[in-house]
């Protein structure tokens, strides 16, 4: 490919100064692009998008997962410590760490089944936005090749290959905030494979009475000949971080000025966290099709010392709780796509298998008092393999319709040892998930899509095999447990458009439903999520990106949903957490010049806290601001300006029962985490 | 349980490495071959229903075949400065090449315009090089057609629906046989891109633009052009 590519570099250059051929003129090459983002023609449904580092680098990032914010809808917040999976929102949803969103980077899920402190946790505190290269995301559950967690949508992460220059990139803000960032990328000689590398220091203590302490090292090494298409890639990395957390705490300790809005009720939360990853990724393409292969082999600590409650389950020695979990990961995709021909029509044939196995060798749930376990809640061994398949078939009948037909099963098992012997056992679990697509057009540079899709997430395996509550604290102590689920189902339907009329101007609409068998649930006192009654949301999402001019791009978009419980219980229908609306406006800057920059404003409406939607959370407006400046051709200067307005808002809200030390008896309040006050955070690259 | 996953994986593993090692094997992607450009040849007059030209004899026979007065003339006025301009200008008119010529750009279409419409001998003067002068005195000045002022109007092919799904890319080079008018008359096939989808795609846009007719001196005369239409999937952003 490499070769390839030189080829046309150096036809390109060699027609550009018009030659004559044999004494014919050739003339300037016209050249035809299409950019990855421009997907009339080739999209499925109107929610699916590209995103490439030029829409990502301005974008101003007060955490790293911040980076998905450019998925449209979604939301990135956080109720705890910076070393911990950020809290997701989209479509309706409170993903909490991720429970119905699918994350990949390179090839490698991110989300953890069976997690010990929630299904599907999704940590992108590893990631590096710098590196990115790519970003596609799809929503909804009509994709064969997505599996587990992709009800809501699911989000594929690229790194780079290279780096046109090596840099050296220092930050630094409030409260001791400083990160060293070292990046570079060279040809080994030979024309043989390109190594990437980067290295990733950081630290903070953040705008909180207690102390942060977030130490972060983070590194990256890749080694990839050719392109995405046609080439492969073999990476190794490795993160790990430790931080002591300020959870979220209830409105009444800030209004009695117990403690004020960014301290903390439990100064020993926390954790560490580490994980390394060796990945491979291969593809190859030519005109008679595409196969594409990966694998990979992931270590992964979390120890994580959480307290929601605080004196409500044990007044003397508080309700501070750990969650360990330790497990490797070792897996593999494998897909390969038939370009054909099937009477004139092009047809694309697809099959894939993706497989997966988690080595938990600890999933603890632990009471402890600073830091020190002192009862065992559950402490589990879980061996869980999934493998799944997938087939689909793109026709396209005619030049303005084509239709996507896809299968995919996949099979579960799960092997818990539980401390509890009751509680130990296997499970499987089997799903067979259909998918259908039709894509009229396009007329105009306007495409109108028709999708159905059946999709699912798993349930912690230790619910499928329990039996009798382990819980000391709670009522039904070693009562008989109900066993869950391993596979909830979901059922899509969308329509949209995706129209591009004027150039420099693209617009998506969609109107969507989403059923699924079984709400999982964060709860709050338990600290963990829980399944439970089957939902239905709907909603309307508009997206809208205008270049006006080179350089100068905008981009809005806003979505609204609904989301209800199928059946009321008696306590209402509404879905904790869930959100309703949410927006947001973009301006980029880039003309290459020494000026650029970026300005975001997001809207996250307010969400139901509970059931009768009696206590909801205040609508919030965020404005983060990035301005760089180029000092000559080594030195760069930005500024990021996060919460340019200094507005007090939460960054997210929980409504549950509680108890302070000094109270006597559970309250249910409002508990919050608020988001960080007005800072300012300088960067300084240095590119050779 | 653990023995099947284990299989599981180390079957998974065993088909990646056997994947890379295939890929090993194989990692010479269809590279365009620099075919050799012998067919095409410059011939003042028509011939155009001679279209299925026997490829790489065909040209000394054509040559022989042409007993045409102006040949020689054209032959010594051949050696490119007198085309060079012209496609310079169109380079200019798309500001990929900050080049001297800019401000000439308009008034040479500009006069080509005017020589087409009414009179031959008039555009002498307005081209600018040593070329010029050469040709002039050899009495008959040949610039080859180009895309000209009319070139923005000219809608680039679009990126096959297909094609672009299947990550198809490459560069197909198209004979165009332009006539006095600026029409394409004939449309061939030089080098195909190695994809029918993209060929296709080329012939069917080059069919309908318009060209800056080839003059002899100031008079418009019917000629080939070469048109390369390059294709390209920008899959990311390079570093």
């Amino acid at each position: 490919m490499a070769l390839r590519a030189f080829a046309l570099v150096a036809a390109f250059v060699g027609v550009a100064g018009q030659v004559m051929a044999d004494g014919v003129p050739t003339l300037d090459v016209v050249e035809v692009r299409v950019g990855p983002a421009d997907l009339i023609g080739a999209a499925v449904s109107a929610t699916e998008g590209v995103l490439t580092t030029h829409q990502l680098e301005t974008r101003p990032l007060l955490r790293p997962a911040e980076v998905l914010e450019a998925v449209p809808g979604l939301i990135v917040s956080q109720h705890s410590g910076d070393g911990k999976a950020n809290q997701y929102y989209l479509r309706g949803f409170n993903l909490d760490h991720g429970t119905d969103f699918a994350t990949w980077l390179m090839g490698m899920p991110v989300n953890m089944p069976t997690h010990a402190h929630g299904q599907g946790y999704t940590d992108l505190n590893f990631l590096i936005p710098e590196l990115v290269s790519s970003l596609r995301y799809r929503k909804g559950p009509y994709y064969a090749e997505e599996g587990d967690f992709s009800a809501a949508g699911a989000t594929h992460i690229d790194y780079r290959r290279s780096l046109s220059r090596r840099f050296m990139q220092a930050e630094f803000g409030p409260h001791q905030y400083t990160r060293l960032l070292a990046a570079g990328s060279r040809l080994l000689p030979e024309n043989g494979p390109v190594l990437l590398g980067a290295v990733e220091v950081a630290y903070n203590n953040g705008p909180w009475g207690q102390r942060e302490n977030l130490r972060k090292l983070n590194a990256v090494l890749r080694l990839s000949a050719g392109t995405v298409d046609n080439g492969w890639s073999a990476t190794a990395m490795a993160y790990q971080s430790a931080w002591t957390a300020t959870d979220q705490v209830p409105r009444r300790a800030v209004d009695n000025g117990f403690i004020d809005r960014f301290g903390s009720l439990d100064p020993t939360s926390g954790g560490k966290t580490s994980r390394s990853s060796l990945s491979a990724e291969w593809a190859r393409s030519d005109a008679a099709g595409r196969s594409r292969a990966a694998a990979y082999l992931i270590d992964y600590r979390l120890d994580l010392f959480s307290n929601f409650t605080y004196a409500l389950d044990n007044p003397l020695r508080g309700d501070q709780f750990e969650q360990l979990d330790r497990r490797q990961i070792l897996g593999a995709t494998a897909s390969h796509t038939w370009f054909a021909d099937w009477s004139g029509r092009p047809v694309e044939w697809v099959l894939g298998s993706q497989f997966r196995h988690d080595h938990i060798g600890k999933s603890g749930l632990f009471l402890a008092e600073a830091r020190q376990r002192y009862t065992t809640v559950r402490d589990d061994r879980v061996e869980q393999t999934s493998f799944g398949l997938f087939g689909e078939a793109r026709v396209q009948w005619r030049d303005t319709l084509r239709t996507t037909l896809g299968l995919r099963a996949d099979q579960y098992r799960f092997d818990v040892s539980s401390d509890t012997p009751a509680n130990s056992g296997q499970a499987a679990a089997f799903i067979a998930a259909p998918k259908f697509g039709v894509v009229l057009g396009p007329w105009m540079q306007t495409e109108f899509y028709a999708n159905y899709g059946h999709g699912f997430h798993s349930n912690d395996g230790r619910g499928a095999t329990i039996r009798v509550n382990p819980d000391p604290r709670s009522a039904d102590y070693a009562g008989l447990v109900e066993r869950v689920r391993p596979l909830v189902r979901a059922r899509g339907t969308e329509l949209g458009l995706r129209s591009a009329l004027a150039s420099g101007w693209l617009t998506t609409l969609a109107l969507w439903r989403l059923d699924v068998a079984s709400e999982l649930l964060f709860v709050g006192d338990a600290g963990i999520t829980e399944p439970s009654r089957p939902s239905r949301r709907q909603g309307v999402e508009w997206t809208t990106h205008w270049t006006p001019l080179s350089g100068l791009a905008v981009d809005a978009d806003v979505a609204v949903s609904s989301a209800r419980f199928r059946v009321d219980e008696g306590g209402g229908s509404r879905i904790p957490g869930a959100l309703a609306r949410v927006a947001s406006l973009g301006v980029t800057l880039d003309t290459g010049d020494r000026w650029f920059g970026g300005l975001r404003m997001r809207y996250f409406g307010s969400r139901p806290l509970i059931e009768d939607n009696s206590v909801r959370s205040a609508s919030s407006i965020l404005t983060n601001l990035k301005v760089g400046y180029r000092v000559d051709r080594h030195i760069t200067l930005s500024l990021d300006v996060l919460n340019l307005f200094d507005r007090q808002l939460s960054d997210i809200d929980y409504y549950y029962e509680s108890q302070l030390k000094t109270e006597t008896a559970p309250v249910a309040d409002l508990h919050s985490h608020p988001s960080e006050p007005r800072s300012l955070r300088l960067a300084v690259r240095m590119a050779l | 349980m653990t023995d099947r996953g284990l299989l599981y994986a180390m079957g998974a593993s065993i088909l990646a490495h056997g994947l890379l090692l295939g890929f090993g094997g194989a990692s010479h992607a269809p590279v365009p071959a620099a075919q050799p450009l012998l067919e095409a040849r410059l011939v003042p007059e028509a011939l155009p229903e001679k279209k299925p030209e026997p490829p790489r004899v065909a040209p000394a026979q054509s040559r022989q075949a042409l007993p045409e007065p102006p040949r020689p003339v054209k032959a010594q006025a051949r050696p490119e400065p007198v085309s060079a301009p012209l496609p310079r200008i169109v380079a200019d008119a798309r500001s990929e090449h900050p080049a001297p010529a800019i401000l000439s750009a308009p008034a040479v279409v500009a006069a080509h315009a005017t020589a087409v419409a009414h009179a031959p001998v008039a555009s002498g003067p307005v081209t600018p090089a040593p070329a010029q002068v050469a040709s002039a005195a050899s009495g008959a000045s040949y610039s080859p057609p180009s895309f000209g002022a009319s070139y923005l109007d000219n809608p680039k092919p679009g990126y096959p629906m297909m094609a672009r799904r299947r990550g198809l890319e490459g560069t197909v080079r198209l004979d165009v046989r332009v006539s006095a008018e600026g029409i394409p008359i004939a449309v061939k096939l030089k080098e195909s891109a190695g994809h029918d989808s993209l060929d296709e795609a080329a012939v069917t846009a080059v069919w309908h633009w318009r060209f800056v007719p080839a003059r002899r001196g100031g008079e418009a005369v019917e000629a080939s052009v070469v048109v390369p239409v390059r294709f390209r999937l920008s899959a990311d952003d390079a570093g």
